[in-house]
């Protein structure tokens, strides 16, 4: 049997690498893994003025991966934007990001677009570069069942939520309850790292580590000072792969505090080291998995009902390696095999 | 070594079409002018200004058709 040749799509983010590079790296090993012909095709998306956004939709339009070096290629798989306005007959585009700023993060501070009006029609564009990418597309599929009723409000595309395991699958281990909370990702205001800091001021037992760094590092270190909780936090701005193992192995539970997260490794990956998770009723892709009572905890995006759950944390550890374990018995379904086997038979391919 | 003229009219062409199916208008009159600046600074310097208002007016030609 032929064997197939697909390539990867994917923004490339210069000088810093969060889920969405990993994930594209992975997703090419995993297909190269599987005897497929695969590569990754990345451009960097610059955001100096407006403009630029439509000069990077314009390069990646500008690109026809049709055939390459002679030899066609039998799919694209595209997922960020604007990757996904490439030329290829056989499409297929696993969404991992929009560019939110212009669609559910307009008017929140987390996006800097005004009512202007070179902004709004840069949001007009970048809605029509959207459809056009999208509406080609053989197959569209979402990272997370938020993603796809993201695009669905918005954009008017049905899409196919498709997970996938989070990046160190097959490495994470379990381990004792140890006495802190652990939370990870990057310090950036959207994320609400603040929130689980918080939370300590209302649970004077627990303990918490913060794994990321990013712009509210300094603030954020400010209100743990101010809130007299200094002492509780310890501060890892960045985590090798096996410390970060280790201290998901190591933690008593997981704090996810984003509000709308597109999906999230964080609850696979606690879920996975056996822990269970405490997240808010608005965090988005982590309430496809963190189920409250069931896997972890769910509470109103406030520091005092993060902190009662914390205390309860704290009291009854019992229930936390049964939240624990149905977290990871949840997350083991996930699986590189049935991702691109979906997403080879979307492109009409199948493994070698 | 300055870019072939040709080179550059067909390039303000398909790129002009393609910014009209990405959604640009023709009154989005600042982008346009941004678009032929960059492909305007493939050449030498020492080109006519009237070269840019002619690639402008390719780009713009392309991206009205393209919609």
């Amino acid at each position: 049997m032929r064997v197939p040749r697909v390539l990867v799509a994917a923004v490339q983010s210069l000088f810093s690498g969060g889920g969405a590079e990993r994930h594209v790296r992975r997703l090419t090993e995993e297909l190269q893994a599987r005897g497929v012909e695969a590569d990754l095709v990345t451009l960097p998306l610059i955001e100096r003025e407006r403009f630029d956004l439509v000069r990077s939709a314009l390069a990646w339009r500008s690109l026809d991966l049709t055939e390459v070096g002679s030899r066609s290629v039998d799919a694209v798989i595209a997922t960020r934007f604007p990757s996904y306005v490439v030329r290829h007959p056989n499409k297929i585009v696993w969404v991992i990001h929009q560019y939110r700023q212009a669609y559910d993060q307009f008017g929140t501070p987390w996006s800097d677009f005004t009512s202007s009006a070179e902004d709004r029609r840069t949001r007009e564009t970048i809605a029509a570069i959207d459809r056009l990418g999208l509406s080609e597309a053989r197959r569209v599929f979402a990272n997370s069942k938020t993603v796809a009723a993201r695009l669905a409000r918005h954009n008017g595309i049905a899409s196919e939520p498709l997970y996938h395991p989070p990046p160190f699958v097959g490495r994470y281990r379990t381990g004792p309850f140890g006495d802190y909370a652990l939370t990870v990702g990057r310090l950036d205001g959207w994320k609400r790292p603040d929130l689980p800091l918080r939370a300590l001021a209302h649970a004077p037992e627990a303990r918490l580590v913060v794994v990321g760094r990013g712009p509210e590092e300094e603030r954020l270190k400010r209100l743990a000072r101010d809130l007299d909780v200094e002492s509780r936090v310890r501060w890892i701005p960045e985590a090798g792969e096996e410390a970060l193992l280790d201290l998901y192995a190591g933690a008593r539970i997981v704090v996810v505090a984003p509000q709308g997260e597109d999906l999230g490794y964080v609850p696979l990956e606690a879920f996975l080291s056996g822990k269970p998770v405490l997240t808010t009723d608005d965090a988005g892709g982590p309430l496809e998995f963190v189920i409250d009572g069931e896997t972890g905890f769910v509470v109103p995006p406030r520091p005092e009902a993060l902190g009662a759950a914390l205390s309860r944390a704290w009291d009854r550890e019992d229930a936390l390696a049964a939240l624990g374990h149905r977290g990871r018995e949840r997350a083991s379904r996930l699986s590189w095999d049935d991702t691109i086997g979906r997403l080879l038979s979307a492109a009409g391919l199948s493994l070698p | 070594m300055s870019a072939d003229p040709e080179a550059l009219r067909r390039l303000a062409r398909e790129s002009g079409k393609i910014l009209g199916e990405l959604g640009v208008r023709p009154d989005d009159f600042r982008w346009i002018r941004e678009h032929a600046e960059t492909i305007e600074s493939l050449t030498r310097r020492t080109r006519s200004p009237g070269f840019l208002v002619y690639l402008r007016r390719l780009a713009l030609r392309a991206a009205r058709k393209a919609r």
